[in-house]
This record gives structure tokens, sequence and C-alpha cells, in this order.
């Protein structure tokens, strides 16, 4: 039964899963070519240095660790246009429950003799496809890229594993929430408002914690503030904790999203 | 001993402070094609999403078979088809019914597919009709669609919200068919109208619902008798008003030659009387639902 309703899931969300895949992976290849163009090595780090204030550089380059071939490659991994598509997807997705409860179509799905609780998980497991896929588009996009261009140290795409695996379970972290809200809310545009809404303050409350002092102390509160990819591209690998609290996101709010639809009405 | 089909005990919902249904004691016998009777409002559809535990009640409770309405098993033996029928616009007509099909959990069998052939051939559903995404389809053509999915799978209990609302009078016929087929079969059928003539033609039992309370519970020829008819008259020449004076027929209106009668009961004696004068015209207008209401409610007091 949970076959049938992902198959359809799939189905009706095909097109935006390839077109995001899709454009994640070509952004890949053309991030990989743009910093073969521009000769990412050590000349890029000296300009960086001379070009941009400290503060700003520690900011946004994670200790200039981007400032390398392989840590433009991981900015692929976090680059807003990147993170917005594929989270746009993740709540496009996590909030069927909530649209097809006010359409009505769920009356007609859910008369049969369908768990609820089976019901909810097809969609988390489109989600899931979702979180694994785009980041895998990414390393795929990072692998055929690295095997178009000629770099003087081409670093293997095995680096990109770690970013790979931190996009996942940031994905799965957001997924969870955003499922969370889509199983609650009565509207559509409520669900995805209150789930863009707060994914957007946790990408902020990260990012200006890290030079902020009074939002510093919050930040663990943020999934973003679990997600490294960088570090993990310039071979520093990436935190088990951080991948667990990420999983733990997960798992706590597809729990609550399942018993939120259970006990409520259609 | 046979379980109910459907039992209800002081099965109440509550919007807020809005009644939906309120100590709803019910039971339809297996095999019963039971009529749910009631104006826009009065609970039937808030009745049917409890028994299919779309919604959950305030109070009380409701069995299927004997089992609760949760239960995956007892949901598998019951067709439904929503009086706000919604379906995924973008799957096609053929798509759906399979998809509808497998959420049963019996997986798709070649009896299945020939029922299936056999619903569509009967409600008009074309292969091409079919092969077509619902978004192209006019509410009739969904309305055959959600009555296909219902039968499709050939259940012993069907639930139905208004499954003539969109329809042709001869498709209609063809849902009174479909209707006492299943009947004949041996399945139960519990479905709402605000038709009292479909009630009459396809029930055995009805019952009426109004604010939300169950306010009779009746055989069709029982609610025939209680509820008044109409019937218009054009006489050719005078209307011989003195004669119309008889029990259970009352003048409403009179203009000219033209006589509004108000009829309950047997009407012999109302055609022995026409049966003498000559009549230019006869008709009798189907009773609104509120006007056998007043009625039978009128006769109850």
């Amino acid at each position: 039964m949970i076959r049938a309703l992902l198959s359809r899931n799939l189905r009706l969300h095909g097109v935006l899963l390839g077109s995001i895949w899709a454009g994640v992976f070509l952004f890949e290849v053309f991030l990989v070519w743009v910093a073969a163009q521009i000769d990412m090595g050590p000349g890029l780090r000296v300009l960086l240095e001379q070009l941009v204030p400290a503060e700003v550089r520690e900011a946004f380059f994670a200790q200039l660790g981007m400032a390398s071939f392989s840590g433009a490659l991981s900015f692929g991994f976090q680059h807003p246009f990147v993170l917005v598509g594929v989270i746009a997807f993740v709540i496009v997705v996590a909030t069927v429950p909530t649209s097809e409860r006010e359409s009505g179509l769920a009356d007609l799905l859910l008369a049969r003799p369908v768990p609820r609780r089976s019901y909810v998980l097809a969609v988390g497991l489109l989600i899931l496809v979702g979180a694994v896929l785009f980041p895998l588009g990414l390393l795929a996009g990072a692998t055929v890229g690295l095997a178009l261009v000629e770099v003087s140290r081409e670093p293997s795409w095995t680096r990109y594993a770690g970013a790979t695996l931190s996009m996942v379970t940031l994905l799965m972290a957001v997924g969870g929430y955003s499922l969370f809200f889509g199983c609650t809310a009565r509207r559509r545009g409520i669900a995805a408002a209150r789930a863009a809404g707060v994914t957007l303050v946790f990408y902020w409350l990260d990012f200006l914690g890290d030079y902020w002092g009074s939002l510093q102390s919050l930040q663990w509160l943020s999934p973003f503030y679990y997600f490294d990819p960088a570090r993990a591209a310039v071979g520093s690998g990436i935190s088990a904790r951080d991948s667990l609290v990420l999983l733990a996101v997960w798992v706590l709010f597809t729990v609550l999203a399942l018993i939120a639809y259970q006990r409520q009405d259609l | 001993m046979t379980l109910p089909a459907i039992q209800t005990r002081g099965l109440t919902r509550f919007y807020g402070r809005t009644v939906g249904v309120e100590s709803l004691d019910l039971d339809v016998e297996p095999g019963e094609i039971f009529g749910f009777l009631g104006p826009n409002g009065a609970g039937k559809t808030t009745t049917m999403r409890l028994l299919l535990d779309l919604i959950r009640p305030t109070r009380g409770e409701a069995r299927l078979f004997g089992r609760p309405t949760h239960d995956p098993e007892v949901r598998s033996r019951i067709g439904y088809l929503p009086g706000e029928l919604v379906l995924d616009a973008r799957m096609t007509g053929r798509r759906t019914l399979e998809f509808l099909e497998l959420l049963g959990g019996t997986g798709a069998s070649e009896e299945t597919r020939r029922r299936r052939e056999e619903l569509c051939e009967r409600l008009v559903l074309t292969s091409a009709d079919l092969g077509r995404r619902v978004r192209q389809y006019s509410r009739g053509m969904k309305q055959k669609l959600g009555l296909a999915a219902a039968f499709q799978h050939d259940p012993e209990l069907l639930v139905l919200d208004e499954p003539t609302t969109g329809l042709d009078p001869l498709m209609r016929e063809v849902v009174f068919e479909l209707l006492a087929d299943a009947g004949k079969r041996g399945a139960t059928v519990f479905h709402s109208s605000h038709v009292l003539s479909e009630v009459d033609r396809t029930c055995t039992r009805v019952g009426i619902l109004r604010d939300g309370r169950l306010a009779a519970l009746l055989r069709v020829d029982e609610l025939r008798q209680a509820s008044a008819r109409r019937v218009v008259i054009h006489f050719s020449g005078e209307v011989p008003v003195g004669e119309l004076v008889l029990p259970g027929v009352e003048v409403v209106e009179r203009e000219g030659s033209r006589v509004v009668l108000k009829m309950t009961g047997d009407p012999e004696r109302l055609l022995a009387v026409l049966a003498r004068h000559p009549v230019r015209h006869l008709t009798f207008p189907e009773p609104g639902l509120e006007e056998a209401f007043a009625e039978y409610y009128r006769g109850d007091e």
C-alpha cells in the first residue's frame, strides 16, 4: 500500500524532482568549470586575503576552507540557489497531506483501507527520496565536472561524499519538521509558510550567529548549525554528532507528524 | 446472530458549538438499502464521514459489521462516494480507478478488471474517456468515475453521499439499477439524498435527519403515506369545489379553472371525482423534501 502511494507521489512530483535534480547537477558541473577557469589555487587565497576583510572571510568562507579548489566545489552544497530549490521541493512534498485534506481528495483516499500512518509515511518517503537524490545530484555534478575539466591538483570525488551526507541529513531534518507542519495545518498555504518561515529563521540564525555574539548562544537551535559541507570537502570529514542531531530532528518530527495526523479530523 | 452492517450508539459530533450530528442511534441491517434524508446541514455528510473514520466523534461510537470504523479490514469492505467528490486532476480516469483499487490492498485481479470494464460500460465511460486526465472531465463525468470507484471492488457496504448529483436523468436510471443490483447480491447501501423520488425508488427504509438529530426512522411506504402530494388540476369547465372536499384532500390554491390540492393517503376517492368531470390537464409535482418533512412532522404532532 505504501508502495502504491509512494509510486503515485513519485509520478505526481516526478517532473519537479527531475527538474531540480538536473538543475543542481548542472549547477555543480558549472561550478567545477568556473573553479577550474579561475584556477582556484593558492592564487585565489592570496587574492581573497587582500581583497576581503578577515571577519567577512571568516563568516563566509569557513576559515578559508572554501578558498581552495576543493572548498569552492563544496560551495554548490550550500549555495542559496541550491538550498532554496531543494528545500522548496521538500516543503512542496511535505505539505501534500494538508493540500489533499484541504481539497477533499484525502477523503477518497483514506476511506479506502489505508492506515493514516501509511499515507503520511509515503509522503515522508518521497521527502527522503529528494533528500538523498539532490545531494547525490551535486555529487554526480562534481564527479562529472572533475572528469571534464583539467585542474592541476584534482581532488577525488570521494571528498564530496561527506558533503553529500551532510546535506542529506540537513534535508531530512527540514523534511521532518515540514512534514509536521504539513500534517497539522488546515491549509497548505499556512503549512508551507510555517515551514519556509522556520527554515528561513534557522538559516539566518546560523548565519548571523557566526559573527553576532548574542545570537551565537542560540545557533545550536538551527539545523544549519550542524550542516558543514565545506569542512567535509576540505578533508576534515563530517561530524558524527552533527549527523546524529539532524537525524534525531527528522525522527522526532516525523513521529510527531504521524501522531498528529492519526488523531485529527480530515 | 448477524451483526448490523452499520450501528451507531449516541453518535455525536460538534463543530465548536455547532451540532453536526447528535445522539444518533441507528442500525442498518446487512442487505438493506437505507436512505438518509435531510435538508442541507442536517448532518448527513457528517454521519457518513464519521462512519468512515474521516472525522472522530465527540461522543458515542459507530461500528461497521461489528468492528470499529478505523479498522482497515472493515474499510476494505466499503465503497464510498463523497458528496463533494474530489479526484486527482492530474491522473487519467483509468489510472484513478486502478490506483483506488490498489489502495484496497487486494491487488489487481482479472475479476476486478472485468468488473471495472462492465461498470464503466454501464456508466458510459468509454476507453477514450478513461484515457483522459480527470482535469478534462465534466462534473457528471467525475461523478460517474467516482461511482465506478465506489462499486468496482464489489463492496459489502456502499456509503454514497448524494450519488446522483450532477448526473442526467438517463444516468440516474443507471445508478438506480446499480443500487438495485447491489441490493440483490446482498450488499448494504447507505445513501443520502435530497430527492424524495430517488429514495422512494431505491430504499427499503429511511432515516430523516433534522438539525443533527434523527427525526424519524421509517419504512419508505410509511414516509409515502405521511408525505402530502400536490395535485395540480386544470378543469375544462367549472371547478367542482364542493366535491373536492374529501378526507385527506385540501384545496391550497384556486385560480380560474385551475386548482392545486394537497393530498395524503389513498388517491382513489379523488380519482373517482375527477372521472366525473372533464379534466384538461393533471400533474403530480414531486413534493419537496421540506414539504414532506413538514407534512410528516405535522402528522407526528
